[in-house]
């Protein structure tokens, strides 16, 4: 029982970690409508830049994820800036193809750049904080922190979508471009405002990573595939659908794992698969 | 004059292992396999519209169905038949629920299921021998395996022709550019789709067949993995997606990038070519081919064909 | 030829139609007007299959086609225009229109007759000369046209043109009239949405007006027009207008 207990727990801890990625993403796509191949990689950076600053001065891992946030906005907005905004007015077929070329494009520079500069091998925090029993249930404190920090960001990705000005923009622009031009909406803006904040979020998701399991610099374009299919599973733009897509991929890593190793990744594909087409749109897509 | 210089090129290619070159021969091979994933992708990419980045399951599939059946004592011809046929039931099975999403859901949804291919091959290990990989019977067979090819590539591009002028392709065309309303005029528009996928998914399989048989050792990461996953639809796009002579122009382009870059630069050739796929991608969105000289010169000669 | 009996439509929690009853007549021209937002444009996915009524029946030639799909429809004989003109962009004029030669008709021509028929329908329209022309290149007035020559590859018996004239410059809009006089006089029954007062009330045998999605006027164009419900709804829209201009 307790260890079934652990399963979820452990599950719900690791698809928390990969939903704040793929709601990441989910954002960039509902706004600009492209596949970014390149997202993971910011997952990457996130999580080395984490790794090179706590080698170097031993700070708290997560309080220098944070401070690094402001730098990964600004990396994803000029990204967009640069080399988005050229393909935003291109018909759907054809902007597909473009967006899958230059993301994957940038992806592979980055990863061998990267590297070149840092090694190849992986690398990871050891950061321990106490943990604790509740009970019979074994809890660390750097889970629960992760998963108070996660709760908290979602809950403030919420409140600025409702509440803030851009935040608003960036829901009209996902649910209809033309009309959000219309009311005077700068797309352009909002697109790369939006491409910032989800390169922010991937590198929070980073620091995750690097903490609680590892990243190497060739870990990019696996990752952007998964957090991809969980935005699809969960349906675009949605909240509620990249949490929930996120939560059933870590539960069902996590559960099948310990029961048949090696099968994790493989249920959890397969049940990406078969949800979608039960429904095409995602769980909760429009 | 235009059919002349093609017969000769065709003839140069013929008679190409005579010169005995073993590694330009196994560059040709190489050459002719991508450039037979690139085109079969591109029948139904390029001319529906439709972008399977899970085109490479049905090599995939073709590829491990023979090896197996080869492995038990099936003829060696049925064999190849055999993966042929699995990669077309396979297209059959998902062209019902798959195409029921547009889009990049659709891409990514294929692109999941080779992931899917991956992993299953990999833990079914007591059939597939996991990542240990499936051995066949050995072999030098590099001289049938590059005719083999090059006779797979001339089929491929024969067919394209063919279907390009074909009610056939009308009909594919008209999705890609109007689905609901290539519908409202009565295109069978799920029958055409599911035709195109199981067209392009045979000669992917075929081929698969065909590897298994040449390198004699495969396993899932060789037939299934990301980066041969990705490779033949870059090359397609790279080169000019709905034009014939597109996937052969980016397959040539990229391998010779990638073989120039790989002997000039010790590191960070990957990143060269990574910035190579993003100039085009961001400045000739319609492929290399469809750039002003270029396209002008190959129309000059009468290569380009365009649906 | 087709007859409508309480037709509507409902999306989830919004009512496009609330039963709209009406009929045309063979060979005649029909005018559908109204306010935006009337649901004009709806109530012509409905005929044409793409969208299926919540409510109601259609019966095309005594035929019930209330459940049939677009696809079916158009075989059946009903073909249409699109609000903004939407031709294949990438395919050449020629190919626009054989799409509708060989899939939109109950038979299945060959290739050579279907090409001489395509060539007889773009003469017709004035096309020839851009047969090979791409789609995408084509002036307004011509892509209304190819919209024209594909629809009539399917030889459809009822035309549906959603807003033809939509767009055009006065002498363009009486070319297309004349079209579609001439069309008419082929033995096509048609029935056009549209916005372009004079094009309706000149060429329109019967006119129907709706406004949200309710039959507010029925007959022909000289008692519709001069209707003071009908003028009332214009007008309306006409006042909204310039009270949110002076806000």
């Amino acid at each position: 029982m307790e260890i079934a207990v652990q399963l979820v727990i452990a599950g719900i801890l690791q698809g928390g970690v990969y939903a704040l990625a793929a709601f990441g993403l989910s954002l960039i796509f509902g706004v600009s409508d492209v596949l970014n191949l390149a997202h993971g990689e910011f997952l990457m950076l996130g999580g080395l830049f984490t790794f090179l600053l706590f080698s170097a001065t031993g700070l708290n891992p997560f309080l220098i994820g944070l401070m690094m946030v402001p730098f990964a906005f600004c990396l994803g907005y000029i990204f967009d800036r640069l080399l988005m905004r050229p393909l935003a007015g291109k018909k759907e077929h054809i902007r597909l193809m473009s967006s899958i070329l230059v993301t994957l494009g940038a992806a592979l520079f980055i990863e061998d750049v990267t590297s070149f500069l840092a090694g190849a091998e992986e690398k990871g925090v050891d950061y321990t904080l106490p943990s604790f029993f509740w009970g019979d249930i074994f809890i660390s404190y750097l889970r629960l922190l992760a998963v108070v920090m996660i709760a908290a960001l979602t809950v403030g990705i919420h409140y600025y979508l409702k509440k803030t000005y851009t935040g608003r923009a960036l829901r009209a622009t996902t649910q209809n471009i033309r009309g959000a031009m219309l009311v005077g909406v700068d797309t352009h803006r909002i697109r790369s405002v939006t491409f910032g904040i989800g390169s922010g979020l991937a590198s929070i998701a980073g620091v995750f990573y690097v903490v609680l399991l590892s990243i190497s610099p060739d870990m990019g374009l696996g990752v952007t595939i998964k957090y991809l299919c969980i935005i699809v599973l969960g349906g675009l733009g949605s909240l509620i659908g990249s949490l929930v897509g996120g939560l059933i991929l870590g539960l069902t890593e996590s559960v099948v794992s310990y029961y048949t190793p090696h099968w994790g990744q493989t249920a959890a594909f397969l049940i990406l698969v078969l949800i979608l087409l039960i429904r095409p749109k995602g769980l909760f897509g429009k | 004059m235009n059919r002349i210089i093609l017969g000769l090129v065709l003839v140069f290619f013929l008679i190409f292992p005579v010169f005995n070159m073993p590694y330009l021969n196994t560059f040709l091979i190489i050459l002719f396999m991508y450039i037979l994933l690139a085109e079969s992708y591109d029948l139904l990419g390029g001319y529906t519209g439709y972008i399977n980045m899970g085109h490479i399951a049905f090599f995939g599939i073709g590829a491990y169905t023979f090896g197996l059946l080869w492995n038990m004592g099936l003829a060696l011809y049925l064999s190849f038949l055999a993966g042929t046929f699995a990669a077309v039931i396979f297209a059959i099975l998902i062209s019902f629920p798959f195409f029921r999403l547009r889009g990049a859901y659709f891409s990514l949804a294929a692109f999941a299921l080779v992931k899917l291919m991956e992993h299953l091959t990999l833990n079914l290990s007591s059939i597939t021998h996991g990542s240990d990989g499936l051995k066949v019977l050995e072999g030098n067979r590099m001289i049938p395996m590059y005719y083999l090819s090059l006779l797979l590539v001339i089929a491929v591009i024969a067919v394209s022709y063919l279907i390009m002028h074909s009610r056939l392709g009308l009909a594919m065309a008209s999705i890609r550019e109007e689905e609901t309303i290539a519908f409202d005029f009565g295109v069978p528009v799920q029958r055409i789709k599911a035709t195109a996928m199981v067209i392009s998914a045979s000669f992917a399989g075929l081929m698969g067949a065909f590897y298994t048989w040449y390198t004699i050792f495969i396993n899932p990461s060789m037939v299934f993995g990301t980066d041969i996953a990705l490779m033949p639809v870059a090359m397609a796009m790279l080169g000019g997606s709905g034009v014939i002579i597109g996937p052969v122009i980016g397959a040539v382009f990229l391998l010779i990038v990638e073989e120039t870059l790989w002997t000039r630069f010790a590191y960070l050739h990957t990143a060269a070519y990574g910035l190579v796929i993003l100039c085009v991608g961001l400045f000739m969105p319609g492929g290399l081919v469809r750039l002003g000289p270029l396209r002008r010169f190959l129309v000059r000669i009468g290569l380009f064909n365009e649906l | 030829m087709l007859v409508v009996e309480e037709l509507g439509k409902t999306f989830g929690g919004l009512t496009a139609l609330f039963g709209i009853d009406f009929e045309v007549e063979k060979d005649s021209i029909t005018g559908i007007i109204g306010p935006n937002g009337a649901g004009k444009t709806t109530m012509f996915n409905l005929i044409s299959g793409t969208f299926l009524p919540t409510s109601g029946i259609i019966r095309f030639k005594s035929r019930d086609i209330t459940q049939m799909r677009s696809d079916k429809v158009c075989r059946l004989g009903i073909s249409r225009t699109y609000q903004n003109a939407k031709p294949f962009e990438a395919l050449s004029v020629l190919q626009n229109v054989l799409i509708g030669i060989f899939y939109g008709r109950k038979d299945k021509p060959d290739i050579k007759t279907a090409r001489s028929e395509a060539m007889d329908i773009l003469r017709f329209l004035d096309l020839e000369s851009d047969a090979e022309a791409l789609a995408d290149q084509l002036s307004p007035l011509n892509k209304k046209r190819l919209e024209l020559a594909r629809a009539l590859g399917t030889q459809p018996e009822l035309l549906l043109l959603d807003e033809i004239a939509a767009g055009l410059i006065p002498a363009e809009t009486l070319q297309m009239m004349e079209t579609i006089q001439q069309i008419r006089s082929r033995g096509i029954t048609i029935l056009m949405i549209e916005h372009i007062m004079k094009a309706v009330m000149d060429l329109s045998d019967q006119v129907i007006v709706l406004n949200y999605g309710v039959k507010i006027a029925e007959g022909k164009p000289q008692e519709v027009s001069s209707n003071p419900k009908v003028i009332e709804a214009y007008l309306g829209e006409k006042e909204e207008a310039e009270k949110e201009e002076s806000q």
